[in-house]
């Protein structure tokens, strides 16, 4: 990943490239807290074209009924178009608000937790959790997908067919090739185009009133943890359930109570609803209660406007297509 | 030559299991050495992997250096470079192949380590990021409230008890912000509190002042206290993760496994060069004794096939003689015969014409005549066949005690009953009683006397001589006839062989062969002088057959 800033010397290349290889942003400045999205990762076509067909492929999970585009649709920011979104399809009730698919390339954790520090290892979490894909043993998915899938994965260029690494490579790397660039603030950044007065005045705001202390870097967010409630109780006086206390659950550290990865901000307009829990319905109801419990700003309605009109500029295009194209 | 059949294939053995010794010997270390072989670039690349953990704690202290002091206002670089440790350490996990099970047992309490002091280094990285997000929005928030709260209350100095609460606000936000990351951050506070007059605390100061952002206000400056020592507090703890020390130790204890490594591989591949140079010379002794053995077993063959050969060739010549001799014999007889055949039938058939009217006297001429030819042909039988079974190898020699001096004179009175009136000088030095063959000397005198008078005149005289030796006698028969020709010397002693001066005088040509075999079987030397026209001189020297024995 090294060489996305271009005010950064890259470390020498390791002995194998791990994660791709990322292009250097051209326009930043050196003062600007974000990064564009570059347009092309460089990644294998081919790999990519095995990886979304097994994204799309239900043999994946246990029962045959389910794939992981069924969580993540890529028309929807990536995600599923449900009110009230749970990462538990078996169950409507589960505690989890999906996370984008978009743009993870750039992430640093996966899952509101950042339980897994790589794209490979989360995947083992929705494929193994019964709850969710319930694929039983990496053995048994690719006893499924080798009748299948074998001689195309020789086809791109995995020499030894259809293995758990391979497959593992293949679905990432699909995953990684799912960026959304040329967003209007991106275009912004790049000098191609002026913000709108609105969007200036919310990219001000989210300068000033905070934001971009934790939504920052070329994700807007994505890159540290931080704790859901800074400057007061973000749950509004409720008693807390399992769910809330984040972090802990994974470090079983008091101090990591109620701490999340700062979930990125890009295509953010699209992701409704919000929060670990779903909880805030609408963008303004999401900033007016990170600006109350994180930064300890009551935003006036204006204000919340600005900053809604500056985070819709951060919708993308994918493939070429901007994502809020046949958004109501 | 059994010596040496047995001596010479022991070498070979001997070498050859040496042979096998030492190539086993070879073939073992070998596995050895090359099970244990260095990858150079997979030991580089763990090399590398190591020293690039120093590279990599220097460039985490510069970036989180210029995160905490806002010259990059993201952590996408310090993100870059977890990802670059997790590649490293992703390296370090996987030992180069040729160290042993030892050496990795010794390195991975320094591997563990390392990785403690790496994963340490996150968390509290992940602390700092976490903290300074926090920090950095509530240094840039305080003031920006103590604006609005001044805005809301306007400058006025009259409104003394919310301007002290603030003021004290401030002054302790100020105090908190010692922190040299901070100072600049809370400079403006400086100047709000100049404005609002540094005076000193009264009794209204806990008082809550009457704006909204008061609270906003507190707990800022809470969390810039808070924030500002937990910040430090992270930094100084990453400071002393012995995480530097840690990898130092993982590459020098790396370096040790790998150069004892490489020494025990030196060592192996020395052992294995002499062992090669010795099999090498075994492999050339082997050869070498192996072409020893076989040039051996080539020379005595060729030994033997010479021996053999020769005695091929003396058969061959033998046979070539004896089928020569047959046809010799056969012409010559033929030849010889037929003359002394011819006397004894014409003799016969006058006889039997006119015997009834010749006188008594003819008769007995013819009938001596017969008796003559037949003695002949019987002479030159005895002749043939003692040469024949002198070729033969059989003519054997059968000593007695005899007194040569008296066998000589006897020889010499039958001879002179033989030749009638010729003059036979007969002269005998007392010679002793010695062991000699009776009959071969016979055959030699009389043959040799026979012929003195057969080749000389009637007038001449022959003469006889015997003397004695040193351990035996000598007979010496000269005579004062025709002599033998220079161009017959080479062949004189050959059977049916005939003088070319001798041709008028009749004769079987067996006569000196008959000598020649005799004093041959009798161990003796026979030599002749002559001069063609005055006479010749044979010299027979015999041993005394006991002395010699």
């Amino acid at each position: 990943m090294a060489g996305w800033l271009g005010c950064q010397d890259p470390m020498p290349p390791p002995d194998r490239p791990l994660a791709p290889r990322l292009p250097s942003a051209e326009h930043a400045t050196p003062a600007d807290p974000f990064e564009p999205i570059p347009r092309d990762l460089g990644l294998d076509p081919a790999r990519i074209a095995l990886g979304e067909a097994l994204f799309v492929d239900p043999r994946l999970s246990g029962d045959g009924e389910r794939a992981c585009v069924d969580c993540h649709h890529l028309g929807a920011g990536g995600v599923v178009p449900d009110e009230e979104r749970s990462n538990h399809p078996r169950n409507e009730t589960g505690p989890y608000n999906v996370p984008t698919v978009f743009n993870v390339a750039f992430n640093f954790r996966y899952n509101w937790q950042g339980r897994f520090e790589t794209l490979e290892q989360h995947l083992s979490g929705p494929m193994m959790n019964a709850e969710v894909m319930n694929a039983g043993s990496w053995e048994a998915v690719v006893e499924r997908l080798r009748p299948h899938y074998d001689q195309r994965f020789r086809e791109a260029g995995y020499a030894t067919g259809v293995d758990e690494d391979n497959v593992r490579d293949a679905i990432v790397t699909y995953q990684r090739s799912l960026i959304t660039p040329d967003a209007r603030f991106d275009r912004y950044l790049r000098g191609e185009l002026e913000l709108r007065p609105d969007e200036a005045r919310g990219y001000a705001l989210f300068r000033s009133v905070g934001c971009v202390s934790c939504h920052q870097g070329i994700n807007v967010g994505g890159n540290l943890f931080q704790r859901f409630g800074v400057m007061q109780d973000a749950f509004d006086g409720r008693e807390p359930s399992e769910r809330d206390y984040g972090r802990m659950l994974v470090t079983g550290r008091e101090d990591d109570a109620f701490v999340f990865r700062v979930p990125s901000l890009r295509n953010v307009a699209l992701t409704a609803p919000y929060f670990h829990d779903g909880s805030a319905a609408t963008l303004e109801e999401a900033i007016a209660h990170m600006g109350r419990v994180q930064l300890g700003a009551a935003l006036r309605e204006d204000e919340i406007a600005d900053i809604a009109a500056f985070l819709r500029s951060l919708t993308g295009e994918y493939q070429g297509t901007p994502l809020d194209r046949e958004a109501p | 030559m059994s010596e040496d059949r047995t001596r010479a294939p022991r070498a070979p053995t001997i070498v050859k299991s040496l042979l096998l010794l030492s190539a086993a010997a070879f073939l073992g270390v070998l596995v050895l050495a090359l099970r244990g072989k260095i990858d150079f670039a997979d030991h580089e690349r763990y090399r590398s992997a190591l020293q690039r953990t120093a590279e990599l704690d220097a460039r985490l202290g510069e970036e989180i250096a210029r995160s905490r002091l806002g010259l990059v206002l993201h952590y996408d670089g310090l993100v870059r470079l977890e990802d670059v440790d997790r590649q490293v350490r992703g390296a370090l996990r996987r030992w180069p192949e040729h160290l042993g099970d030892a050496s990795r047992r010794a390195l991975e309490p320094r591997l563990a380590s390392y990785e403690r002091s790496s994963e340490l280094s996150w968390a509290l990285i992940e602390a700092f990021k976490t903290d300074q997000a926090v920090l950095r929005n509530s240094l840039h928030a305080l003031p920006r409230n103590v604006d609005r709260a001044l805005d809301a209350l306007g400058v006025a100095p009259e409104q003394e008890p919310p301007r002290a609460v603030l003021r004290n606000l401030l002054r302790h936000a100020l105090s908190l912000a010692l922190e040299p990351s901070t100072r600049e951050h809370v400079e403006p506070l400086r100047c709000r509190l100049a404005q609002l007059g540094d005076g000193a605390l009264c009794a209204g100061d806990e008082r809550v002042a009457d704006v909204p952002q008061q609270a906003a206000i507190v707990r800022h400056a809470r969390i810039i206290a808070e924030r500002t020592e937990r910040v430090a507090r992270s930094l100084q703890a990453r400071m002393n993760v012995p995480i530097r020390a840690d990898a130092q130790a993982l590459l020098a204890a790396y370096e040790r496994a790998h150069a004892e490594h490489a020494a025990h591989q030196l060592r192996l591949w020395r052992l294995l060069a002499i062992i090669g140079a010795l099999l090498c010379l075994l492999v050339a002794a082997f050869i070498i004794a192996r072409l020893h053995a076989a040039a051996h077993a080539l020379t005595r063959t060729k030994g033997e096939l010479e021996v053999a050969l020769e005695e091929l060739r003396r058969e061959r010549d033998h046979e070539m003689e004896l089928a020569s001799l047959k046809s010799r014999f056969v012409s010559m007889t033929s030849h010889e015969f037929r003359t002394p055949l011819s006397v004894i039938l014409s003799s016969a058939e006058l006889l039997e014409a006119y015997g009834e009217t010749w006188p008594a006297e003819r008769h007995r001429t013819h009938l001596g005549r017969i008796q003559a030819a037949a003695q002949g042909m019987a002479r030159m039988l005895d002749g043939v066949l003692l040469i024949g079974r002198a070729e033969a190898g059989m003519l054997e020699l059968k000593p007695g005690p005899l007194r040569p001096a008296q066998l000589a004179s006897q020889i010499a009175d039958e001879i002179r009953g033989v030749v009638g009136g010729r003059a036979l000088e007969f002269d005998a030095v007392d010679v002793r009683e010695m062991w000699l063959d009776e009959n071969l000397l016979r055959h030699v005198l009389t043959n040799l006397l026979s012929n003195a008078f057969k080749y000389s005149p009637e007038d001449s005289v022959v003469r006889l001589r015997v003397e004695p030796t040193e351990g035996g006698v000598r007979f010496v028969v000269v005579d004062e006839g025709i002599g033998i020709p220079e161009a017959d010397r080479e062949r004189l002693f050959e059977a049916f062989h005939r003088c070319g001066n001798a041709e008028s005088i009749p004769g079987t040509g067996l006569g000196l062969a008959v000598v020649k075999k005799s004093v041959e079987a009798h161990r003796g030397t026979i030599e002749v002088e002559s001069r063609e026209g005055e006479g010749t001189r044979f010299r027979v020297e015999v041993p005394d057959l006991e002395e010699a024995a």
